[in-house]
């Protein structure tokens, strides 16, 4: 029984540690399919098919919160967690955004682009910092 | 290798289990990403058709029964393949369609049409000389002006007239001679107060533009009267005439072809380019003139040219005209003078043969199936956007879906053409480019 149990709980790890590491590359395929769109819309593929991808993307987020739940006395002290917002990811993370997001506007001209994409920014890092923050506060 | 989760441990055995299970799921990804590299880099490109009339979601194929024993599939791209992966799905208990083949040729599917015995004639209006004969074209028939004082009293000069060849005449069903020079006939052409006139039945019906005017004539064909002249006869306002069949007008940001009284959109600069239109053959049209037209649906890469499409055979040095269904050949330079007011597109006589060709092969799946392969890479040259599958079989063979699967060979060529096409959209999109 116990040695059930054992199997059980090692295999729930396993398997959250797999989807994670899916999700990670998941993310990467749809930061760069993104990109791929954003510069050359719907040459590719169409904006369907990257929509399959990102509701793929909340299917896979659904199974690992599942799981977290389930084996959250394992996972939840192993979890990092930072007080730093600003680390590689995140200033990759900005890098890219900051690029997606000044091009989406460049047919507006300098004087609309510049301020807009500040301000798109700006509110972009409030919601990190948020998301960041409730999630420390849980 | 990076552990997102390397707080979280696992017993020796699993974190065996764990590694397997990564470099996996890496090796998935790995080649998912090699995959879709190759899709894009290398596309496909899937026609079906389903003849029990269920919906083909997109490329549909289209589909003639040419004659009892032959059927006629078609495939619309504007792009070259190196593969063409063609399967046939008939319905139960149809004869054995093993070693059919199925001929293939690149062509336009209106420089397909059959030829017309009879050739190209000079088009209504023409105001014609061949030595001391005047003639003018008047409702299908070539009319002769009976001698020089009913051309002066109708008040016709020398310079109204343009070169005509006896041979070139001959191509016209004759006419009534021209006696009175009390009436104009039908077809005559006029400038009043700079607006073109062209008489039918006794109505004068305007041009909606010179422009309009000049993609059918020229300046000299139309006879210059005052004010006055409007008096003798009914005007219709109501219905001006528009430009040639086949001019391309543009108008906004859209580029239209003019097919019979109606315009029609081209849903895309791949679709202009597919159909062998030069971009500098469009004629900027104003509110007026295009007001004039109704709106069709667009055009799609799938339609043949319109009549009054002009083609010009490179191999053997002919022009042909589209006349409905079918072809007319252009003879002789003054009646080509005429009819190259639009520009002809590019063809070779040699496409019009199917030039490769595949066996059928029983299939296991799907039942009732058959399929063959074929190089295509030596259709890439021929001009034209439309693939033809031939099949001759019995009469009474029934089929339920074909499917034409095009596919690129990796090699370097054809990564090239991707890589350039990939380049110039790129620009495009940034303002720096033009579609070509």
């Amino acid at each position: 029984m116990a040695m059930e149990q054992r199997t059980k709980k090692q295999l729930g790890l396993l398997s959250y540690k797999l989807l994670y590491e899916i999700l990670i590359l998941w993310l990467l395929a749809i930061l760069g399919l993104t990109v791929i769109q954003v510069i050359m819309p719907n040459f590719f593929f169409s904006s369907f098919f990257l929509a399959k991808i990102i509701i793929a993307l909340f299917v896979l987020l659904l199974l690992i919160s599942y799981l977290g739940k389930i084996n959250s006395s394992d996972i939840l002290p192993a979890l990092e967690n930072s007080d730093k917002i600003w680390n590689k990811k995140v200033i990759f993370l900005f890098i890219i955004s900051t690029a997606l997001i000044v091009n989406s506007f460049r047919d507006l001209g300098m004087f609309l682009l510049i301020p807009i994409s500040v301000f798109a920014l700006i509110v972009l890092f409030f919601l990190f910092h948020q998301t960041i923050n409730s999630s420390n506060n849980q | 290798m990076l552990d997102f989760t390397k707080n979280i441990k696992l017993e020796p055995a699993w974190q065996k289990i764990y590694l397997v299970g990564r470099i996996l799921v890496y090796i998935i990804f790995i080649f998912s990403a090699i995959f879709f590299l190759n899709r894009t880099l290398f596309p496909s490109l899937d026609f079906s058709i389903n003849l029990n009339g269920q919906r083909v979601k997109e490329n549909p194929l289209g589909y003639e029964n040419t004659s009892s024993d032959e059927s006629l599939f078609s495939a619309y791209t504007k792009e070259n393949f190196s593969i063409i992966d063609f399967q046939i799905i008939t319905k139960k208990n149809q004869s054995d369609l093993s070693q059919k083949q199925i001929a293939i040729r690149k062509t336009y599917s209106a420089f397909s049409y059959p030829e017309d015995e009879s050739p190209a004639s000079f088009p209504n209006g023409s105001l014609l000389k061949n030595s001391k004969n005047f003639f003018l074209v008047s409702d299908g028939k070539i009319r002769k002006f009976a001698g020089a004082k009913i051309i002066s009293a109708l008040g016709y000069t020398e310079e109204n007239f343009q070169d005509a060849t006896t041979e070139e005449i001959e191509y016209s069903e004759k006419g009534e001679d021209i006696i009175s020079a009390e009436k104009y006939p039908s077809d005559s052409l006029f400038l009043i107060d700079n607006t073109y006139y062209k008489l039918s039945s006794d109505i004068l019906h305007p041009f909606v533009s010179e422009k309009a005017f000049l993609s059918y004539f020229e300046k000299s064909q139309a006879l210059t009267k005052d004010e006055e002249f409007l008096k003798k006869y009914t005007v219709n306002q109501d219905n001006p005439i528009g430009f040639a069949n086949g001019t391309l007008l543009s108008f906004d940001i859209g580029v239209f072809l003019v097919i019979d009284e109606k315009v029609v959109p081209f849903n895309n600069p791949e679709t202009f380019l597919a159909l062998g239109y030069n971009w500098e053959d469009i004629i900027p049209a104003n509110e007026e003139e295009i007001g004039l037209y109704q709106r069709d649906k667009v055009f799609s890469i799938s339609r043949p040219h319109p009549s009054g499409t002009v083609f010009f055979a490179q191999d053997s040095n002919k022009y042909y005209l589209i006349f409905g269904q079918s072809k007319k050949e252009i003879r002789g330079e003054n009646i080509l003078k005429i009819y190259s007011k639009r520009k002809p597109i590019i063809a070779q006589e040699k496409s019009l043969e199917f030039q490769t060709a595949c066996a059928l092969q029983k299939k296991l799946w799907p039942f009732n199936s058959y399929g063959c392969k074929s190089f295509i890479e030596n259709l890439g040259q021929a001009p034209g956007k439309d693939y033809q599958f031939k099949i001759q079989s019995s009469p009474d063979l029934e089929i339920s879906a074909t499917r034409a699967v095009f596919s690129k060979k990796i090699n370097w060529l054809n990564l090239r053409d991707t890589l350039s096409i990939i380049k110039q959209r790129f620009l495009t999109n940034y303002g720096y480019g033009t579609t070509n």
